[in-house]
């Protein structure tokens, strides 16, 4: 315990501590206590009084301090005031700086902020841009396809679309305009498929235009190889044997290049028709295409076949455009095939040309009838063959057209024959039935050139003017018979593959207009009371029948090659020889009549009070009659046939005259009478001796020995058999009897 | 008795002319009243029978139709003489065939032209003395192309002193009637004249005048 020491002490030391204190906490640390301390011991007032004489001791010291260096202290004082005002005033300085750099920093942060704001706006518009330029890119590849379109690329705005779909719009995906792209893409596609086949509808167009051409134009190339063709044959007669499209020919005419689908005059390009396929391939749409093109072209087709043909136009153009437009457009269908194989099949191709040929058979078929001069027939067969040859070497089946020209020439022989009956018909009404005069050798070359007939004289030893036997419908007939013959060839020209048809109905024909035509009008014209006609009906017939004999190895040689050989009959030659015997019937029965006519005219009065010292003026008209006709009207005939006229006629006279006292009606005969008779039958036999032909008077027998019987002194003769048949051999066993009553 | 016969009298006709005037076509007409339109050229010599009535006879007509062509002059001209009764044919539109004088005056082919002047003179040559003759125009339904008046063919009629009439084979015109008007001519001149002389019983009368005919044409030959 302090207090036990010295509590002055420990006081003094406390207080000292505390004064000395470094800091104000140790102050009042050391004061606390001290305090404390003091007022717990009663010591309070004795601290109070160290402290106040600690204060006061302090008091004195700096007093003594100061007052040796009080001027130093209030310098110092001084000084420290203002080092004390300088201290506040810096440190408001700092305190201002502060808050200016305080307030600084605010607007940098408020910058800083707006700095970062601003780069998250840029990134989102570059973004934006980004896409903008994706969805550009792919608009504009979009463009590009349209743009492409309208340029006719087809293909290339095709394959643009493609790229554009599978490559481009996948990159913007997350965009609603490729959406909206890809939605168009189907309709593009639909765009480019319908610019392609409107491009092959024009293309279709112009084909179809240009069809009749390239048909007119395959017709001339085809009518060129017929050209080449003869003109080889004619160098080389074995090459003729070879039709035109045969191996041969094809080979012989190989030199020749002429592409149909491409030459100076017409060229037909098939570019649109491959671009739309591959078009339609890349669609996938092929089926379709296949199926619309097959369909437009039957509707060409269609369009093409006219609703009717006529034949005898002046140039034969309706039936021509008709076969160059089917050519044309099949040539089309053939190269097209070729080409495109997967386009076009053989079925369809063939379909539509057994489609035409079956049409244009039918529409010429209709037009027939109108065709009334074989002439132009034959020009529009002429057509009809070169299509058919044309087609042919397109390896088109011509089978049924072929068939065709069988009626068509069914129609040629009809018209000919009908023109040829016609022209007959007219040279038989129209002839003047007359032996042919001819005035000179020209005129005789000429006839004699065009008939067929042997002259009995060589030419140089004929004079003019002469006759020949025959009157000129022979040689008109002649001539036109010919001309039949080489008209019914023409047929064949060209192309023709029924040769035998034509030799057939040829001889048929031939044979029909002869005995039809020719023989009948003859025959008919014998009903003329004109003995002259019907002398050169005869003739002429003879003259026929011996044309006919001629005509028919001329027929037989004239056969096609491919057809049987063997020799041609005429049903005429035989008909012209059996109708000449209807005209010497004729000639008899008019030879006859005349006969008649002139006995008919006889008064014998066989009662007659006197003798007749003339012969009986029939009988004087009859001789001089038939001699007058056997040296006119009968001369020309036949000499056998002359023969048997007279023959005939001499017979008849002698029944008729023989008839004379054998009627009825007369009673009685005294020889006055008989003598008149037998003077006239004196006579006729005279006459017939001048004929010199002792035939002839066996006619005469039965009359004589009649009238030498009626003369007879003894009529018993008769009665007693030896003498009859020495005398009266030829006498009417019933007639002599009746005679002698008389 | 002369029974036989189926008419009365025989006459006999001829016709001649040039050729091509129609003769055959006349006759044709007449004796079978038809008509051919095609020329039919008569070769040498026919004839043709028809049996007419004529005041109540039944008359035989045999009519001579002639080539009228040059080359058979021979022929024709021995008929000349047997005729009662000649036919002078021309054609009416054929100057030549009428007159071939007038037409052609300095002609060299006169004399192969005859007309009918010629014909005429031939037939006093050769026919008999007094034979009937008449003058035909045939063709005379052809107007538009006629070339000879009816006049001028009645004024040569005149001249030469025959009868004369126009016909027309084709169309029927007066055929029958020239025929039967030269016929009764003929009947008048020979029969009823020498019936006028005689008078014997009906049926020997006829057969005699036709002997008596027939006898003076059997002279002529």
């Amino acid at each position: 315990m302090p207090s036990v020491i010295d509590p002055r002490r420990e006081l003094d030391y406390a207080v000292q501590q505390i004064v000395q204190a470094p800091s104000d906490n140790e102050y009042f640390t050391q004061l606390l206590p001290a305090i404390k301390d003091a007022s717990k011991g009663g010591q309070g007032q004795l601290l109070l009084q160290f402290l106040t004489q600690y204060s006061a001791n302090r008091e004195a010291e700096i007093e003594r301090i100061c007052n040796t260096n009080h001027q130093g202290f209030v310098s110092s004082v001084n000084q420290l005031l203002h080092v004390r005002d300088g201290t506040i005033g810096l440190t408001s300085e700092i305190l201002a700086l502060n808050h200016s750099i305080q307030s600084s920093t605010e607007k940098l942060a408020e910058q800083k902020k707006a700095l970062v704001d601003s780069r998250g706006v840029r990134q989102n518009i570059d973004e934006a841009t980004q896409a903008l330029r994706d969805c550009l890119e792919v608009l504009r590849l979009a463009n590009q396809v349209h743009d492409l379109l309208s340029k006719k690329s087809h293909y290339s705005a095709l394959r643009a679309l493609d790229e554009l779909q599978n490559i481009h719009l996948k990159e913007i995906t997350q965009y609603k305009i490729a959406e909206m792209i890809q939605k168009s893409v189907p309709a593009t596609k639909k765009l480019i498929a319908e610019a392609v086949m409107t491009d092959l509808n024009t293309w279709l167009f112009r084909i179809r235009e240009t069809s009749h051409f390239l048909g007119e134009v395959a017709f001339y190339h085809t009518e060129q190889r017929r050209t080449r063709q003869k003109d080889r044959a004619e160098a080389l007669p074995d090459l003729s044997n070879f039709k035109l499209n045969s191996a041969i020919e094809l080979v012989s005419d190989e030199t020749e290049e002429f592409d149909i689908l491409n030459n100076e005059d017409v060229q037909v390009d098939f570019t649109p028709l491959f671009e739309c396929l591959h078009i339609h391939n890349a669609l996938g749409q092929i089926d379709k295409f296949r199926a619309d093109y097959a369909t437009t072209r039957k509707q060409q087709k269609e369009l093409l076949m006219p609703s009717s043909v006529t034949l005898i136009d002046a140039e034969g153009a309706s039936l021509s455009e008709l076969l160059e437009g089917i050519a044309g457009f099949s040539i089309v269908e053939k190269a097209t095939m070729k080409k495109t194989p997967e386009l076009r099949s053989t079925v369809d191709v063939d379909e539509l040309w057994d489609s035409m040929c079956q049409t244009a058979i039918t529409l010429i078929s209709n037009a027939l009838h109108e065709v009334t001069n074989a002439e132009v027939l034959l020009k529009r067969k002429g057509v009809i063959a070169l299509f058919i040859q044309t087609m042919e070497s397109w390896n088109y089946p011509v089978a049924a057209l072929n068939s065709f020209l069988l009626k068509l020439f069914e129609k040629y022989a009809e018209l000919l024959k009908r023109r040829f009956s016609d022209d007959f018909q007219e040279i038989v009404s129209t002839d003047d039935y007359m032996p042919m005069p001819i005035s000179k050798l020209e005129e005789y070359d000429k006839v004699v050139n065009v008939i067929w007939y042997t002259p009995d004289k060589p030419r140089e030893e004929i004079h003019f003017p002469c006759v020949l036997p025959f009157s000129q419908m022979y040689p008109l007939c002649c001539i036109d018979i010919r001309n039949f013959l080489n008209q019914f060839y023409f047929f064949s020209d060209d192309h023709f593959q029924h040769p035998r048809v034509i030799d057939e109905t040829l001889k048929t024909s031939l044979d029909e207009l002869l005995s039809g035509s020719v023989c009948r009008l003859l025959i008919e014209r014998l009903n003329s009371q004109y003995l002259g006609q019907i002398v050169q009906i005869l003739i002429n017939l003879e003259h026929f029948e011996i044309a006919c004999h001629e005509l028919e190895p001329l027929l037989a040689a004239a056969r096609s090659t491919a057809s049987v050989g063997g020799s041609v009959n005429l049903r005429a030659t035989e008909n012209f020889r059996s109708n000449k015997k209807t005209a010497e019937k004729r000639i008899f029965e008019l030879v006859n009549s005349k006969i008649d006519d002139l006995i008919g005219t006889a008064e014998y009065d066989w009662v007659a009070p006197t003798l007749e010292k003339e012969p009986s003026n029939y009988m004087q008209t009859l001789t001089r009659y038939l001699s007058n006709i056997m040296n006119s009207v009968l001369l020309g005939l036949p000499t056998e046939i002359k023969e048997l006229i007279y023959f005939d006629a001499l017979s008849h006279a002698a029944t008729m005259i023989l008839s004379l006292p054998l009627s009825a009606e007369v009673g009685r005969i005294n020889p006055n009478g008989v003598a008149a008779l037998a003077k006239d039958v004196q006579y006729l036999t005279e006459f017939v001796d001048t004929l010199e032909n002792p035939i002839l008077r066996e006619n005469l027998d039965e009359l004589q020995q009649t009238v030498m019987l009626m003369q007879a002194e003894n009529s018993d003769e008769f009665y007693d058999i030896a003498t009859r048949n020495k005398k009266y051999g030829r006498v009417d066993a019933m007639n002599g009897p009746i005679l002698l009553e008389k | 008795m002369a029974g036989t016969r189926n008419y009365d009298f025989l006459i006999k006709l001829l016709l001649i002319g040039d050729s091509g005037v129609g003769k055959s076509c006349c006759l044709l007409r007449f004796s079978e009243d038809s008509f051919t339109p095609s020329f039919i050229t008569t070769i040498g010599i026919d004839f043709k029978i028809r049996t007419i009535e004529l005041d109540g006879k039944r008359v035989k007509l045999q009519i001579w139709d002639t080539a009228g062509q040059e080359r058979f002059r021979t022929i024709t001209t021995a008929y000349y003489r047997g005729a009662m009764g000649i036919l002078l044919v021309y054609d009416v539109t054929d100057e030549r065939s009428f007159n071939s004088r007038i037409q052609y005056p300095f002609s060299g082919k006169q004399a192969d032209m005859p007309d009918i002047r010629t014909w005429f003179s031939n037939v006093e040559q050769h026919a008999t003395e007094g034979v009937n003759k008449i003058l035909i125009g045939n063709k005379c339904d052809w107007e538009e192309k006629r070339v000879v008046s009816v006049e001028r063919g009645q004024q040569l009629a005149d001249e030469l002193g025959i009868p004369f009439m126009e016909v027309s084979a084709k169309s029927n015109i007066n055929v029958e009637k020239a025929f039967y008007s030269l016929a009764a001519d003929i009947k008048k001149r020979i029969i009823d004249t020498s019936k006028t002389e005689q008078l014997p019983a009906q049926g020997v009368n006829v057969s005699e005048q036709n002997n008596s005919i027939s006898t003076m044409g059997g002279k002529c030959c």
